[in-house]
């Protein structure tokens, strides 16, 4: 991964563009503060529907940053929600890049 | 008028700032989810000690049935362990699973230095006093505990 700050291209260029859009960097972010996290938490801190974040979440799963594992508690379905290695780092350089853009954040 | 604007929006600037240094990091994990896994850990750590020694207690009195059922209870108790995180925490504090492993790993090493050395205490034949199973297994299950303050202290 190149460094932000020594690249001579202007930061943008590291934006991550599956995680740039308001809601999947949401999502990105409040995985990132966890190891795992339950579907229905996550829905209910980033403020979303159900829908939204399984389209979302897809989303992040083709690009290799989410990785879903479903299962049971009793009979209920339950659908855990975890940042692989590839998404932590994308999320990282996604602030950095941030970072280089706005150095007052 | 524009000098009015100007200090207007400087003053919106510095508020943001404000705002921005003040702001604190997201945490999707509760107080109550740190709990549950620092609980986890501890116990888990402590179910492990005392299988290491109990099944050799077990094998000092050449009991293949207190074997089997010392088995069966950690399996069974290491399941529900398991269980009621799934049930109870909607989230893995960050960190926490390392933490869990590291101490459990720690764990296994202890608990074969005294596996070691009561092999050598032994090795004429003499069976050593429970205390001395109780006091290894303490020890043994100390990674663990402190995995589990560490998890609980950590914000």
């Amino acid at each position: 991964m190149a460094d932000v700050t020594t690249d001579r291209r202007h930061p943008r260029h590291q934006l991550d563009g599956v995680i740039h859009s308001p809601i999947r960097f949401s999502i990105v972010a409040a995985l990132a503060s966890v190891d795992e996290a339950e579907f229905s938490t996550v829905r209910d801190a980033v403020e979303i529907s159900d829908s939204v974040l399984s389209r979302q979440v897809s989303a992040l799963d083709e690009a290799g940053y989410v990785k879903v594992k479903k299962g049971y508690v009793g009979k209920r379905p339950r659908t855990w929600l975890a940042l692989t290695a590839a998404g932590r780092r994308a999320y990282a350089s996604h602030l950095a890049a941030l970072r280089a853009l706005a150095p007052d954040l | 008028m524009i000098e009015l604007l100007d200090i207007l929006e400087s003053s919106f600037y510095v508020g943001f700032m404000t705002d921005l240094r003040t702001s604190r990091p997201f945490d999707l994990s509760t107080g109550a989810d740190r709990r549950i896994a620092a609980v986890v850990s501890a116990v888990n750590g402590i179910v492990m000690a005392t299988y290491f020694f109990a099944v050799r207690l077990a094998d000092d009195a050449d009991s293949s049935l207190a074997r089997a059922l010392v088995t069966f209870v950690y399996l069974a108790l290491f399941g529900v362990v398991a269980e009621v995180q799934r049930r109870l925490a909607s989230t893995v504090p960050r960190g926490s699973q390392r933490l869990t492993y590291i101490g459990f790993g720690l764990l296994f090493v202890v608990g074969m230095v005294f596996t070691i050395a009561f092999n050598i205490a032994e090795r004429d034949g003499e069976v050593l006093s429970i205390w001395w199973y109780a006091a290894a297994a303490i020890a043994t299950a100390c990674p663990s505990l402190i995995a589990a303050l560490i998890i609980m202290r950590r914000r």
